[in-house]
């Protein structure tokens, strides 16, 4: 007997669905919980007070000034980097491949560090932070020979391995010559920080997540027939080289933008998309559209506990992140092995 | 009808093939043999498209090649590659689908995919295979699935570069048996790479001997082989017998 086939169009609606419940109540909990506990039953009727009132409502001010931009940033920029170790992994046939390991948002950082020596602003340090990300993605590219065609996929994280060490030392060494205060700047993009952003960079963010995402969502069915090698893709009509130098550049677009906002957030990108593919298969079309609304929401409530853990005291999120993301690559090493064996 | 004619390809700088000239008709089954190196991949990916010619056309069913996109193409030719890197986490039907991609209208599949891809899959046995995953499959059946997504692409022309090399006795007899069946009932011209020359003579109608890039001979099995030819072809000798009306090759 023939098993029936399900649609990825059902399976999407499906998948989408529960992870925009999953996102909502992340958010809600997030917005909730903290140094100053919310009721969010009061907070719906702020709605209906004067801005005057507004502003002298106390719990009104902790949600929009430092819990919404706060809890957003987490979603967009998890979301972001899930998106893009989705991508990855399927673009290099590589399940360790995402955007802390492979050193890109490393070279987003190191840009971003740059600039800041140089006395840039906001701005300035975003596109810095992008011009690290397409750099270090370049570098990867040309140190593993990916663009020569079929690569083994473990040169790809090797080469990231080895120049995210590399940039890890430049970023040292600018350190080291820096004055105190740009010091205390940089920490913050090596430790990650969601606590520092305004509406107006959201916004911005915002339109670069949704614009790259798309783009990178609409390569999604070429990404499929990429896992099953370059030549195999080619032959079914699809050009490996425009996928690739796509994904590369709105992925790093996205995560120069988000790494310049959030500093450096590692294993999101890895963590998120396997628990998405055990559970809804490997199609992209389903991967990257989940794993972005998982990744949100994961990063949201990783943030929520580096808040609430260890009060008044705020753990760095990137720590967070590497204390669930560590054992995660480990066992995902010793699964692979396992198969291989 | 397909038509190669004074086909030359390279490879970074190198030479590969040199004037290379033949044609089968619909439904032929060709085995190309060799010896390693001596070009058989290198004329398949040509015929696929993957590889450009320096010289020469491929025309199959009067299209020729450099006149259609690669898209085009694979909708009549369909390759299957030696060496498969799928994720092992993949369904088999979502590894089937793939070869719907050159039809693509829209981001997802319509019913008439999945029609395509449940005949691909009957087509080599595996229907009740759609929901495994490719991890749990036998070498044999896995090599049954890639060759169903290389009927997803409903080719008349399907390039096979060493379907059985991986494969046991038995399971490397049940994928020639099914191959020659699809060829004979669907009238799809067949070119496999072939290292087992006693399979490929079982199965052919034509065979090609590709020496570094040459042909050495084209023809029906009876014709080209022969202790002295395979010698040429092979540098060692080999041994050829006729038992029960069929060319046997012994190593001598």
């Amino acid at each position: 007997m023939f098993s029936s086939f399900t649609s990825p169009k059902k399976k999407l609606f499906l998948s989408l669905a529960s992870l925009t419940a999953l996102l909502l109540f992340s958010i809600i909990l997030a917005v909730s919980l903290g140094a100053v506990q919310l009721d969010l039953s009061n907070i719906f009727l702020f709605f209906s007070l004067t801005d005057n009132e507004r502003n002298h409502a106390r719990d009104f001010q902790v949600l929009l000034q430092l819990r919404l931009p706060r809890v957003l940033l987490a979603g967009m920029v998890g979301a972001i980097l899930a998106l893009a170790g989705a991508a990855f992994q399927s673009l290099f046939r590589n399940p360790l491949a995402e955007p802390y390991v492979l050193g890109i948002s490393g070279g987003a950082a190191l840009g971003a560090v740059l600039l800041i020596a140089c006395g840039a602003f906001s701005l300035g340090i975003m596109w810095g932070a992008f011009a690290g990300a397409l750099l270090a993605t370049a570098l990867i590219l040309i140190v593993s020979g990916f663009y020569q065609g079929d690569t083994p996929p473990e040169n790809v994280i090797l080469s990231g391995v080895v120049i995210n060490a590399f940039f890890s030392a430049i970023i040292v060494f600018v350190i080291s010559i820096s004055s105190a205060s740009q010091v205390q700047t940089m920490a913050f993009w090596l430790m990650g920080d969601l606590s520092f952003v305004n509406y107006d960079e959201l916004l911005s963010l915002f339109f670069i997540f949704i614009i790259c995402g798309l783009i990178i969502y609409l390569q999604a069915r070429n990404l499929n027939a990429l896992m099953l090698g370059e030549e195999t893709a080619c032959q079914l009509g699809i050009s490996p080289r425009r996928v690739r130098t796509i994904v590369i550049l709105f992925a790093s677009l996205s995560i120069g933008f988000g790494v310049s906002l959030s500093g450096i957030i590692g294993f999101v990108g890895i963590i998120v998309p396997h628990i998405v593919k055990m559970v809804i298969g490997y199609d992209n079309r389903l991967v990257i559209p989940a794993s972005a609304l998982l990744g949100a929401s994961f990063l949201i409530l990783a943030d929520l506990l580096s808040r609430i853990l260890l009060p008044p005291t705020e753990i760095p999120i990137g720590a967070i992140t590497a204390i669930i993301g560590v054992p995660f690559f480990v066992f995902l090493l010793w699964r692979r092995r396992r198969r291989c064996c | 009808m397909l038509l190669i004619n004074g086909l030359h390809c390279a490879c970074s700088g190198k030479k590969i093939l040199f004037d290379i000239a033949f044609e089968l008709k619909p439904g032929d089954f060709l085995s190309v043999i060799g010896a390693n190196g001596a070009g058989k991949t290198t004329l398949l990916k040509c015929l696929a498209g993957i590889r450009k010619a320096q010289k020469g056309d491929i025309c199959f069913a009067g299209v020729n090649q450099e006149s259609v996109s690669q898209r085009i193409w694979a909708r009549s030719v369909a390759l299957l590659p030696q060496q498969f890197s799928a994720t092992q986490g993949m369904l088999v039907e979502d590894l089937v689908l793939l070869g719907r991609i050159p039809f693509a209208r829209g981001f997802f599949e319509g019913e008439g995919d999945y029609r395509v891809v449940r005949a691909s899959l009957q087509a080599v046995g595996m229907e009740g295979f759609a929901r495994r995953f490719l991890s749990t499959l036998s070498g044999g059946e896995l090599q049954r699935v890639l060759i169903a997504k290389s009927l997803a692409q409903q080719p008349q022309l399907l390039l096979l570069d060493e379907p059985t090399s991986s494969l046991d006795i038995k399971h490397q007899r049940e994928i020639i048996g099914m191959l020659k069946k699809i060829a004979l009932q669907d009238g799809m011209t067949i070119i496999a790479a072939m290292h087992d020359i006693n399979a490929a003579i079982a199965i052919s109608d034509r065979m090609l001997l590709l020496k570094e890039g040459r042909m050495l001979n084209f023809g029906t099995p009876q014709a080209v082989i022969s202790s002295a030819t395979l010698e040429a072809l092979y540098d060692t000798p080999l041994a050829v017998r006729e038992e029960k009306g069929r060319l046997v090759v012994l190593s001598s």
